[in-house]
């Protein structure tokens, strides 16, 4: 029998796929891996939405060098 | 322009009553566009026209400007269709008529006679206008100055500033895109709101427009008479001092001065009449770009303005500030702040190209394409997910029945994505129930 979801549909690249299903297993979202690029966020609403923006955006946060750091 | 959008949303009995009023009638006449113009006075002295003989007016080329034109003066309202004739508004056709016979017709009296004492000159009235509005423009970008209650009120009712998380008053992306704007595009967008909220208050909007239309016939440098308007207008007239429109030394004066700004309100440019072509170079002169990004990220501005200055600030982290030039960087961090703020990276490169300093202009690339690039991309990282409310559907029992409701789902453009070796269909929300029923109906 078919069976149906209702949800979001994620689409990014392949790391942040990687990282998505990394911060999935931390926060118990309920993702279905789809493929290379696709994700099913069940379930998902606004505020997982918010949630993933936010992990997302510290890690991009983590990962920034500016040499104009040093100028300070 | 803004005023025409506004006036073709009014409906006729408003607008009716608006074209009673001669003024507004000159007013609107003298904003419309030259064909508009053409066609109305084309239209004045005779009653009615089959509206196919028009079609001579114009050479075939300009078919798009004209179908344009007849449309924008039906939306005022100034043209009416009788079956197949058209006619001019008649209220509209009187008062344009009544005032081409009538050329000693004046708005206010200004008495010459009494001169005041310390009447303000032209520059000062100008440098008046001035700085009031850059104080308006001002609330703005500052967060924290709530310096005039009903300009900051104003802003927020159009949306232009809202506040944040923690009640501080911060920029939209609308406000943004406000700033980009020319001045009077900027005037009418916040009397319209004005117009909206005293409409509000005292039910007469269409008076205080009228009394705008008015103003814009005054003389610069000249007094006129606050005793000869009504206890409306006087209201009217110590708000718009807030906007730099309306000087008044002090409440009890029994003179205001229109500035500049209100003069050309109407027509759209600083160009006013009497001005010789010089003064007019030399201001034009003064809003010139004033901006010097370079490959490194480094940002000179050259201006001494603090509105410009914080404006920047926006999306600039400063350094330091000289008297006559600021240095900022663009970092990551600081365009991050305007993106937070809504604020995209379009407008940021935007609002560079249009004050890019006239030398870097010259060199050819107002904004390297390493730093806008950047700047496209420190956007883009923000939004690296995409995402849209779906409906997912999979352990379809054969592959005929999933390619099926593929097909139909392409067909009701509902279908989002597709997964043919997992056998997975997305689709979009709303298309669930027609989805389900199908699948049920054919191989449920």
């Amino acid at each position: 029998m078919v069976h149906v979801f209702k949800g979001l549909f994620l689409e990014c690249d392949p790391p942040t796929k990687q990282f998505l299903l990394f911060v999935s297993k931390q926060e118990h979202f309920e993702l279905i891996d789809i493929d290379e690029t696709h994700l099913f966020l069940q379930g998902g609403n606004e505020s997982t939405i918010a949630t993933i923006q936010r992990c997302i955006d510290e890690l991009q946060n983590r990962n920034t060098y500016s040499v104009f750091d040093q100028d300070k | 322009m803004k005023i025409f959008q506004y006036l073709s949303s009014l409906n006729q009995e408003d607008l009716d009553q608006l074209y009673k009023d001669n003024w507004t009638c000159q007013a609107i006449l003298r904003s419309l566009p030259p064909i508009g113009k053409q066609f109305i006075l084309k239209l004045l002295m005779i009653d009615s026209i089959e509206f196919e003989q028009t079609k001579i007016w114009t050479q075939e080329i300009s078919n798009q400007v004209h179908r344009e034109t007849f449309k924008k003066l039906f939306d005022l309202k100034l043209l009416t269709k009788n079956k197949t004739c058209i006619q001019l508004n008649s209220i509209f056709q009187h008062n344009i008529k009544q005032s081409l016979m009538d050329m000693e017709h004046r708005v206010f009296s200004s008495d010459t006679t009494v001169k005041e004492l310390k009447a303000p000159t032209i520059d000062e009235l100008d440098q008046f206008s001035k700085t009031q509005w850059e104080k308006v423009l001002y609330l703005l970008s500052d967060e924290k100055s709530d310096s005039i209650p009903l300009i900051s009120e104003l802003l927020q009712s159009s949306n232009l500033t809202s506040r944040d998380g923690n009640g501080q008053l911060a920029i939209t992306s609308e406000g943004f895109k406000f700033l980009l704007k020319d001045i009077y595009t900027q005037i009418w967008t916040l009397l319209i709101v004005y117009l909206d909220t005293i409409e509000k208050k005292y039910k007469s909007r269409i008076e205080l427009l009228c009394f705008l239309f008015k103003l814009s016939f005054l003389q610069l440098g000249r007094g006129y008479l606050v005793s000869e308007l009504t206890q409306l207008q006087k209201t009217l007239l110590t708000d718009l001092k807030q906007f730099g429109l309306i000087y008044i030394k002090s409440n009890d004066n029994p003179y205001f001065y229109p500035t500049r700004l209100i003069i050309s309100l109407t027509t759209g440019k600083t160009l006013s009449l009497m001005q010789d072509i010089k003064t007019e170079q030399a201001l034009s002169q003064k809003e010139q770009g004033y901006i010097i990004l370079e490959t490194n990220y480094r940002l000179y501005a050259y201006t001494s303005s603090s509105l410009q200055i914080s404006l920047l600030s926006l999306f600039v982290k400063m350094l330091y500030r000289l008297p006559n030039l600021a240095v900022g960087i663009v970092t990551r961090e600081s365009i991050r702040m305007a993106l937070i703020h809504g604020i995209t990276a379009d407008q940021i490169i935007d609002f560079i190209r249009h004050n890019a300093h006239p030398n870097a202009t010259l060199a050819g690339t107002p904004i390297p394409d390493v730093v806008a690039e950047q700047v496209k991309l420190w956007e883009a990282e923000r939004n690296c997910v995409d995402y849209s409310k779906a409906v997912l559907y999979n352990s379809f029992p054969t592959l005929d029945c999933f390619n099926a409701t593929v097909k139909y789902a392409k067909e009701l453009n509902l279908f989002i994505y597709s997964n043919d070796s997992k056998k997975i269909l997305v689709i979009d929300e709303s298309g669930n129930e027609p989805i389900r029923n199908y699948i049920r109906k054919n191989f449920g």
